[in-house]
């Protein structure tokens, strides 16, 4: 399907943004790295020369500490965002993201177990058996096969004869997240108040665990999610015609399901392995651009990486900067910037959104 | 052709379709008609889509429709159910242009623009392209999803291949006014005449008698009657079938049949009504709520 030129001009204004927003963000910190040395910094590394003066030390914070960081941003706001366009367009429901189907629900309790494991683990030699095994990334790891387990179950609830209910998928979340909760909420009775800590840090969500090695670890979950993603745009389209048209149009809708949730389970699990829970990027970015140019999913798909990798970036240049040097909770911020966005364009588009 | 060799369809306990065999062959447009929940519906949705039939099977051009493959069997055959979405936020052209989807990966070729725009006239909906469907009126909503259907398999060169298409239209004129109603009929009729099958729900037994090659006639899940509408609805017949006496006259200027209903002897009719408004509801209520979130 065409992207019509004002879906076009939407979609490049976004990637600019994110430009401009990725150099403000990789500059600004306790080491100041103005626009066009970051410029000549990168262009340094792949062999041009002199463009503007820098200094040894803001290479360095550069490439090992910035970079990174604004990567991972990057990553984990595309992945989110698309994501929940993607499962918005599935559920033909625009209160669908990823919460809803369990993938959020087990990262969080995985990650409440791990914490509190952990920490009572480590008065014990079994520790260092753990550590050793998948060292320093535990966390990371458990919480992505949890979010992993949830999802699968809540797909395999609503599985009969071969075909998925989409209904019962919505229900069987619903019931995951209040299983998780619960538990939750036993583990966190039983915690220390070190641990208590730790587990309300997670669930704000931080970026604060980036380096290479995060970024390269989520690169390929993110990566193939945001390149096959848009190639099922077409079929999504169809599918908000009602299941039975998309299958008249040759769609085969139960592949499509299945595919779509292993994307974004892949996407949603990694992001939230390594960050925590950041909501509200999910949810609300594919509204935003629905709102603003239509509903061809194709426009949708790509807008939402885009935009999300805007917002996550921008909050975390904010969560940096506001209350230098310590460091809020990214989750407050995409809400708190987030909120206001939306409100903004849900009243200015108050005729054309009687669909939310 | 399609063929349906003695199918028998149930839900539960409640048999929906009970031995039905039918030909419907190229050229020609097989009216389905009948009471509300004889299973007209799910009859249509059988001949047009892989259906888990109790016994018996549908053929489309000579092989089992069960093991077609759904992305080539979108390009000879298209289907407009009866309820469809209201609330899409698409625009009218990209609506109608999904129904060329299965010719194209991203960019619609010429030929696709152009037969949207062929269809778009044929339902007389050219003004409405750039409008918001959710915006349209239910009858304009309903030309849409004709034209989108009718892109589906719509033939620039009337004999461009030898491969029959086939058109499934489940009541499509439910909420049309009499103008578009004619616009509608006349497009399946041409298309008939064209090479098309065509198959359709109809409820209103004028229009099938105008319009209609061949007519079948089901009651309770079993055909009551198949033939040419003037030997199908006779005054015995209709009053068995809907419980209704009616007058047949013939149009005095074009000689076509008139099916008028007695209302002067008109009495409700008990031993009729409870049952068919138990027969289907149950089960459709069921899969209808799950659908529609």
């Amino acid at each position: 399907m065409v992207i019509t030129s004002k879906q076009r001009i939407i979609l490049i204004a976004l990637a600019f943004l994110l430009v401009a927003f990725m150099l403000l963000s990789a500059g600004n910190g306790a080491l100041y790295i103005s626009p066009s040395q970051v410029i000549s910094i990168v262009l340094h590394k792949i062999g041009i020369y002199n463009l503007v003066a820098f200094d040894e030390g803001q290479y360095n914070v550069f490439w090992i500490i910035r970079l990174p960081r604004v990567l991972l941003g990057l990553l984990i706001g595309a992945g989110l965002a698309l994501s929940g366009a993607a499962l918005q367009g599935l559920f033909r429901n625009p209160l669908a993201d990823p919460g809803l189907i369990g993938i959020s629900a087990g990262a969080s309790l995985s990650a409440v177990l791990t914490i509190v494991f952990l920490s009572t683990l480590s008065a014990t030699p079994y520790y260092y058996l753990i550590e050793g095994m998948v060292g320093y990334y535990t966390l990371n790891v458990v919480t992505f096969l949890g979010s992993c387990l949830t999802s699968f179950l809540v797909f395999k609830v609503s599985r009969t004869n071969g075909k998925t209910n989409v209904t019962t998928m919505l229900l069987g979340g619903i019931a995951i997240n209040a299983l998780c909760g619960s538990f939750i909420g036993l583990v966190t009775y039983y915690a220390t108040d070190a641990e208590l800590r730790n587990i309300t840090f997670w669930s704000l969500g931080s970026l604060g665990g980036a380096s290479w090695n995060t970024v390269i670890t989520i690169l390929p979950f993110i990566l193939i999610p945001i390149v096959l993603l848009p190639r099922l745009s077409k079929a999504l389209n169809t599918i908000s015609l009602g299941e039975k048209e998309a299958i008249y149009l040759g769609v085969s809708v139960d592949r499509l399901k299945i595919q779509i949730i292993i994307l974004s389970t892949m996407a949603v699990g990694s992001a939230v392995a390594v960050a925590g829970m950041i909501g509200f990027v999910g949810l609300v970015v594919p509204h935003v651009l629905r709102m603003l140019g239509g509903f061809n999913q194709r426009y949708i798909l790509i807008g939402s990486s885009l935009a999300g990798a805007l917002l996550l970036t921008g909050s975390d240049l904010l969560a940096r900067i506001l209350v230098a040097p310590a460091e809020l909770p990214i989750g407050v911020i995409t809400a708190l910037i987030g909120t206001p966005v939306f409100a903004w364009i849900l009243l200015k588009h108050k005729k054309e959104s009687q669909f939310i | 052709m399609v063929d349906a060799i003695h199918i028998t369809l149930s839900v539960g306990t409640k048999t929906l379709l009970n031995g039905i065999s039918l030909h419907a062959h190229a050229g020609e447009l097989l009216v389905i008609a009948g009471p509300n929940g004889a299973g007209k519906s799910t009859l249509l949705r059988a001949l047009s889509e892989k259906t888990n039939l109790d016994t018996g099977c549908v053929c489309l051009n000579g092989s089992d429709l069960y093991y077609q493959d759904v992305k080539e069997l979108s390009k000879i055959r298209a289907v407009l159910s009866q309820s469809f979405a209201t609330g899409l936020p698409f625009q009218v052209e990209e609506i109608v242009m999904m129904g060329r989807y299965p010719y194209f990966k991203e960019h619609p070729n010429p030929e696709d623009t152009m037969i949207v725009n062929e269809v778009l006239n044929a339902m007389d909906i050219v003004g409405l392209a750039k409008r918001v469907y959710s915006t349209l009126s239910g009858g304009e909503q309903q030309r849409v999803q004709l034209a989108r259907v009718l892109a589906q398999i719509w033939k620039i060169d009337k004999n461009e291949d030898g491969i029959v298409k086939y058109l499934f239209l489940d009541e499509p004129v439910s909420s049309l006014d009499l103008y578009h109603q004619q616009v509608v009929l006349q497009t399946a009729t041409r298309m008939a005449k064209a090479g098309y099958c065509v198959i359709a729900v109809l409820h209103d037994l004028n229009l099938i008698s105008q319009y209609a090659d061949k007519v079948l006639l089901l009651n309770k899940g079993f055909v009551e009657a198949y033939g040419k509408a003037e030997e199908v609805f006779t005054k015995e017949r209709i009053k068995r079938v809907y419980g209704l006496d009616i007058h047949l006259i013939n149009d005095p200027v074009s000689g076509q049949l008139l099916i008028i209903p007695d209302s002067s002897s008109f009495k409700m009719n008990q031993t009729i009504n409870p049952k068919y408004n138990d027969n289907n509801n149950k089960s459709n209520r069921v899969s209808r709520t799950l659908e529609s979130i």
